[in-house]
């Protein structure tokens, strides 16, 4: 035979293999299908049933990438997305050709003034620059972006000292003074990796003038990697803080709070995801987390929704008393918004007994970094931009804003939401989500599953490989440092020469059909329905 | 010794004013607007003074060396410090002589690789000129520096001086060239000259007096 003769057959055995593969896998399928019990629609229509589960498998990341528009896609748009991780990367905000939010529809606005402030009169500390890295785009081409990542001075927009936020300034021996509003949330190691913890760690030390909360899975050492100032949150499992028993340890607490980095404690009440009380598969349950957390080790933990340390505001603010006398350190509660006789009660009993936390943290109920229950997350607990308003309104009323600070969250990421908070009441932020993104979150949302692609929130070894913390922690700062010149920009717009000066005058509300009301009449509105009710 | 610095709060003041700070020198923080003081204090500024509110009789005198980064004349409106009112630069190099200052330093608007002869920018090159020619003629003890494309990206302590007008187009960041106008002070080789300041490999007090 000559050579021809050898390729004929082999094309001809290609072909083969080519079409009946195909067809062999086909029928295979076809009668694996056909003879299930679990799925009624592959037992009628084996072959086009099986069109609807493999669009059903791949639709989320379809539409994220290709068909929902900038705007859509929840818990962030891609456009909310993007803003995050430019601020990250390239640590810039600037947008060409004009904004593509739909004006048409209700929604917030800050309220500028004719005369803004100029750059010269506001009041902020930029004295100190960091030096941090960013990244610059050589060429972007359709199939290939060329960039690279250079060292850059930024600002820090740090506030003067005189403007400074200090949370327990009358009651503590040692107040927390911080001197920039945005702070990371409470994620907890075991739900980020150490990576991701490390890294966040790192560029919240490097940003300066923020805070990073540790959730309620206790101090872990990744969190004290870069040295930045740390809240430490105590759930009603007591992790790091308890004896073997599942009884409060003063003495652990005492330990810790004799940590220079830890600045303040945070008793979580509820938590806008989780309302619910957790619980760790026992094989989760690694000797570090154990170490850690003050369990034992391969046990599974379900822990309660309350503490078993009290069961209402007197006893509570008891304990508070107690922690800060112990820890010399301010105490504040995290809570969620839903029951409002409840909270009147809490600050009338504020006022009654001249006892309480330094500091609120209230998240809504959008909030939530991952693994939750789908009724809790989507039904309990009010959305941030309801809770705030009604608790500084409160506070107010009877006369106790000047004794706590609140710290708000729920899916503010970028300096316009923030404002918008700081102008409902709230004096802090808190950003959980924004952080994950900046060091590289996709939003595949299976935080639940330890299975992030990313390598965020995961505890496995393979996965974290993808989140080099030396790259990542530079994008932490960078976000940080964005944000906090975004709210300069917007108070200097609003007229006032810093952020902590944002009032509720400064907003107002744009209805469906164009019609604009201050914030203050809505709450007055809001006030008179209830007087009427009770009238 | 005090050095008085036209031009404080601009993004290379910030960075001359720290760097004179860690040096020991005294340093007189020239500012376009009183509310610029406070961030010029905060940065390690000895003294403060807002241009139009002084005489510059009373803060120019003997033995003070001068550096002039920019206009600080509030009428010019300009922070910027590439942007030079020449009759704002001819006012000070003229009360600097009267005063016996006896040194004088400019970061110059002509960017190092910005050839002075090729026909261009009338007013550029026309500013350039008068800069130089009143400093040269004033008899003061002078030193121009044309500093490459200014970045923001922390200071490597290298530099590459060159003759000027014959700069590459090199990068600089604002940090090394205000380490550049401090170093300038003492050394002798730089006195009465035009230079080109890029980003190098040599330190900068070696490739100064190396120059």
């Amino acid at each position: 035979m000559h050579l021809t003769d050898y390729l004929v057959i082999a094309l001809f055995m290609f072909i083969a293999v080519i079409f009946i593969v195909p067809i062999v896998l086909g029928i295979y399928l076809y009668f694996k299908d056909d003879r299930q019990k679990q799925h009624s629609i592959l037992r009628n229509f084996p072959v086009i049933g099986k069109v609807r589960y493999i669009t059903e498998k791949i639709g989320p990341e379809l539409r994220q990438y290709l068909f929902n528009n900038d705007n859509e896609g929840k818990p962030f748009s891609r456009k909310e997305y993007q803003d995050v991780v430019k601020a990250g990367k390239y640590h810039q905000r600037l947008i060409g050709f004009g904004s593509v939010r739909d004006f048409e529809q209700a929604g917030m606005y800050i309220r500028n003034t004719l005369f803004p402030k100029l750059r010269d009169e506001m009041k902020v500390d930029n004295s100190q620059k960091i030096k941090t890295r960013v990244y610059k785009v050589d060429g972007d081409n359709l199939l290939t972006r060329k960039e690279h990542s250079e060292e850059k001075l930024i600002d820090p927009y740090y506030l003067p000292e005189d403007e400074a936020v200090v949370l327990g300034g009358k009651t503590c021996r040692k107040p927390f003074q911080v001197r920039g509003l945005i702070g990371q949330s409470a994620m907890s190691y075991g739900a980020l990796g150490e990576n991701a913890i490390t890294a966040l760690s790192k560029g919240l030390a490097l940003a300066g003038g923020t805070w990073m909360n540790t959730g309620e899975g206790g101090l872990s050492d990744h969190h004290l990697k870069g040295n930045t100032d740390i809240i430490m949150q105590i759930g009603p499992d007591l992790f790091g803080v308890r004896k073997p028993n599942g009884e409060f340890s003063w003495e652990e607490f005492k330990r810790k709070s004799e940590m220079d980095v830890i600045k303040a404690f945070e008793l979580k009440l509820a938590q806008g995801a989780k309302t619910r009380g957790g619980h760790v598969e026992g094989e989760k349950v690694t000797e570090e987390i154990a170490r850690i957390r003050l369990v034992e080790p391969g046990k599974t933990i379900n822990s309660p929704n309350r503490f078993y340390e009290f069961g209402d505001t007197p006893t509570m603010f008891d304990f508070i008393e107690q922690l800060r006398s112990i820890g010399g350190k301010p105490v504040g509660i995290k809570i969620v918004i839903g029951d409002l006789d409840a909270l009147e009660n809490m600050i009338s009993y504020m006022k009654e007994s001249g006892k309480g936390p330094d500091f609120i943290t209230i998240d809504g109920g959008e909030g939530g970094t991952g693994a939750t229950f789908q009724e809790l997350a989507d039904t309990v607990g009010l959305p941030i931009k309801s809770a705030l308003p009604v608790v500084d309104e409160m506070l107010k009323q009877y006369g106790v804003r000047d004794r706590v600070k609140l710290i708000a969250s729920g899916k503010l990421i970028t300096p316009d939401k923030i404002a918008i908070a700081l102008a409902m009441g709230a004096d802090l932020v808190n950003i959980a989500r924004g952080m994950m993104i900046s060091v590289g979150c996709i939003m595949a949302q299976v935080c639940h599953t330890n299975k992030c692609p990313a390598g965020v929130a995961t505890t496995d070894r393979k996965l974290q490989d993808a989140l080099v913390v030396d790259e990542k922690f530079y994008r932490v700062c960078n976000y940080i440092a964005s944000l906090r010149e975004g709210l300069y920009n917007l108070a200097a717009a609003a007229g006032i020469d810093c952020p902590t000066k944002f009032e509720r005058k400064h907003l107002v509300y744009k209805d469906e059909f164009g019609r604009v009301f201050p914030m203050e009449d809505i709450l007055r509105s809001a006030k008179r329905t209830q007087l009427q009710k009770e009238g | 010794m005090k050095v008085v610095v036209f031009g404080a709060h601009g993004e290379i003041g910030e960075h001359v004013i720290k760097k004179l700070k860690q040096k020991k020198y005294q340093s007189l923080a020239v500012v376009g607007k009183e509310m610029q003081m406070e961030g010029a204090k905060n940065r390690g500024a000895d003294e403060t003074a807002v241009f139009e509110e002084m005489r510059m009789e009373d803060f120019l005198d003997g033995g003070c060396t001068v550096i002039y980064l920019s206009d600080v004349n509030q009428k010019a409106q300009s922070d910027k410090t590439v942007l030079i009112d020449h009759d704002g630069l001819e006012e000070t190099v003229k009360k600097a002589k009267e005063n016996g200052v006896h040194r004088f330093i400019m970061l110059s608007a002509v960017k190092a690789h910005e050839n002075t002869e090729e026909p261009g920018n009338p007013s550029r090159i026309g500013g350039k000129h008068k800069a130089d020619e009143y400093l040269r003629e004033s008899g003061l003890n002078y030193t121009v520096i044309l500093p490459g494309k200014l970045t923001d990206q922390p200071g490597t302590g290298k530099i590459l001086v060159s003759e000027a007008g014959r700069g590459e187009r090199d990068e600089i960041s604002r940090d090394d060239i205000a380490a550049v106008l401090v170093e300038a002070i003492e050394i002798e080789n730089v006195f009465n000259k035009t230079i080109s300041v890029t980003a190098g490999k040599k330190e900068i007090a070696e490739a100064l007096a190396d120059f």
